[in-house]
């Protein structure tokens, strides 16, 4: 007899029937076993398929990005970052548990779900089943559970564990109506329904919900170095320089022709290089170099959900793009707006996986020179996509951390580090407020 | 105890004896559980024999919450299926007016409860009228709330929390009535 206090008697009512256990019939099994191999092609693998196709194609895109980047232009530790980053998406998105090797292949054309189904006629509803029931050896794998009063059945003989049969003979019939003790069902593991509930609800307002986020995003210590005749195009009074020398074998970087030259005001020591006449620029000092450092962008994100997978993300962020040389300092503050297309995988727990990739267009709204407003016309637009992952620190906050690719179309007149490297992989975190119901 | 995390992956792996294994293990149950919504033995097995389908062609979309996590998964299969269940028979939802009734005083304690046979009182459950019992089943045993029976029904939470407590004060009725023929 459950001696538990109740507040209310249909909580002992709830008590009684809660764990209550009737014996199928014997057929049962073997009705779902035969049921399961007329199953038609599955709607959840198609859209695993689609998902994951999505998922690789994102991948590749990224990937593809990183590969065809054009030697010598940025540090090889941002494609590291990258390679890191994507190379575990793409591997979990395309791995297949592997399937029995015995099962013949699906028809294409087979139907999916049933239209409709006459009252009591039973209609299989996915090909998985088919692959899960069928050809499988059964081959009998010990179950830990003694004191389980789980029912024997006799459909599939020798596959009860020995430990079963030990269990008591009453344990595997149906509750007479003399018995009042609670259903022997204290061991097996209890999730009230009142927790998984709210776990389901959690997780569909997590993965469903509209959500914001406000995020920050850079890479520290890399920053790129141009000599300033580099820089002669964009900036006059840095058109100190012009390369005269023979063309440097396996390609030159800008910071390996900074190495080369050195920080001088030598022109003899230069290299190859021969100073240039000085056109508009006060501080006409050889070797000038420039220091551009990474983009930091402050933003607020919102996310559409388009499906339980698909979204879209939008949102305005702020852009801070900071250069200095010996004689010179610039910065650059701009208005950003991306829009991007992205899909969520389904994480374990807490944790969540999302792949997206778009566009993003900035605008330069403040320039300053040493001192000196400069104007900025014109929009500069990139392509963007990113690995998202995220940890819900409570139902509706969670963490992210984002790895972000973009290359940039178009450029500014004043020379920044997307004018000298127009791929940028950034670091971008966050907080992610899901503002669902 | 079963593992069942172990289990669900072997499951979604096409391990027919995996399947076997997780059916045996909280069959039984489930059709209780089933029996309790739909009112007939014969009846909760159909609905359980779908059940199970879907629940194999699905496993792989199952996401492992901690130890509890598959078999509530798998139960709320089940009553999403008893529920579909009564919709094809036309049985969930509203009663209908003549069923309807001015809630009684109860007078019914935990301790009357405690002495009624386990299948006695499933009976009396289970002969509550469809709607009645539907809504019983949600709120009383399964713990879903008022709105979300609502949502799952298509009928106002109002009109749920109504029906809750018509069928308490029925069931009331029924223990009262075999507490005096009986205790």
């Amino acid at each position: 007899m459950d001696s538990k206090k109740h507040t209310d008697w249909t909580e002992a009512v709830r008590d009684r029937l809660e764990g209550r256990e009737l014996k199928p019939s014997d057929a049962l099994w073997g009705r779902i076993e035969a049921a399961a191999p007329q199953a038609g092609a599955a709607p959840k693998v198609r859209r695993l398929a689609w998902g994951g196709a999505i998922g690789v194609a994102a991948a590749a895109a990224i990937a593809a990005v990183v590969f065809l980047r054009p030697a010598g232009t940025g540090s090889s530790g941002d494609v590291d970052i990258v390679r890191n980053a994507v190379a575990p998406v793409a591997e979990a998105t395309v791995a297949e548990p592997a399937q029995p090797a015995a099962e013949p292949a699906q028809p294409a054309a087979e139907p999916s779900l049933p239209v409709s189904r006459p009252a009591g006629t039973l209609t299989a509803y996915a090909a998985p089943t088919r692959q899960l029931l069928s050809q499988e050896p059964a081959t009998a794998v010990p179950v830990e559970a003694a004191d389980e009063p789980v029912q024997t059945f006799d459909v599939v003989p020798n596959e009860v564990p020995a430990q079963r049969e030990k269990s008591d003979a009453a344990s595997v019939k149906q509750t007479t109506a003399a018995s009042t003790a609670r259903p022997a069902t204290a061991n097996v593991p209890q999730m009230t329904m009142e927790e998984y509930i709210a776990q389901e609800n959690a997780a569909q307002r997590r993965h469903r919900g509209f959500a914001a986020a406000v995020y920050a995003s850079g890479m520290p210590s890399a920053n790129i170095t141009t000599l300033a005749n580099d820089l002669a195009d964009r900036a006059p009074m840095n058109d100190h320089l012009a390369y005269n020398g023979p063309t440097p074998q396996g390609g030159a970087s800008f910071d390996s022709i900074a190495s080369e030259v050195g920080y001088t005001t030598n022109p003899e020591s230069l290299n190859g290089y021969e100073p240039i006449k000085y056109t508009d620029d006060p501080y006409n000092i050889n070797g000038d170099r420039m220091n551009h450092s990474k983009p930091v962008n402050v933003g607020l994100a919102l996310t559409l959900p388009l499906s339980d997978h698909l979204f879209l993300e939008s949102g305005l962020y702020w852009s801070y793009l900071h250069s200095s040389s010996y004689l010179t300092d610039q910065s650059l503050h701009s208005a950003g707006i991306p829009l991007k297309f992205g899909y969520r995988f389904g994480g374990s727990g807490r944790t969540s996986l999302s792949l997206s990739a778009g566009a993003k267009t900035e605008k330069v709204v403040y320039a300053v020179r040493d001192g000196s407003r400069i104007k900025e016309p014109g929009l500069q637009l990139a392509a963007v996509g990113s690995a998202a992952v995220q940890y819900d620190i409570a139902p509706r906050l969670g963490i992210f951390l984002a790895p972000e690719l973009s290359y940039w179309f178009t450029e500014t007149k004043l020379p920044t580090y997307n004018t000298e490297n127009p791929f940028n992989l950034s670091l971008k975190a966050g907080l992610n407020l899901n503002l669902g119901k | 105890m079963y593992d069942e995390r172990q289990l669900s992956e072997r499951c979604a792996r096409g391990e027919r004896q995996a399947c076997r294994e997780l059916y045996d293990s909280c069959a039984a149950r489930l059709l209780a559980l089933s029996t309790r919504y739909v009112g007939s033995q014969d009846a909760a097995e159909d609905v359980l024999q779908e059940a199970f389908i879907k629940v194999f062609s699905s496993i792989r979309s199952f996401r492992y919450r901690g130890e509890g996590s598959l078999y509530a998964w798998i139960r709320r299969i089940v009553v999403n299926r008893s529920l579909d269940w009564l919709r094809e028979q036309k049985r969930a939802g509203a009663v209908s007016l003549d069923e309807a009734r001015p809630v009684p005083d109860e007078g019914v304690g935990s301790s009357d409860v405690e002495v009624i046979p386990e299948d006695v009182l499933a009976r009396m459950v289970e002969e509550l009228p469809d709607g009645y019992r539907t809504v019983f089943n949600l709120f009383a045993i399964d713990g879903y709330s008022h709105k979300d029976i609502g949502k799952m029904l298509g009928i106002k939470e109002k009109t749920s929390s109504s029906q809750y407590f018509r069928a308490r004060a029925l069931l009331a009725d029924k223990i009262k009535d075999y507490i005096k023929h009986n205790g």
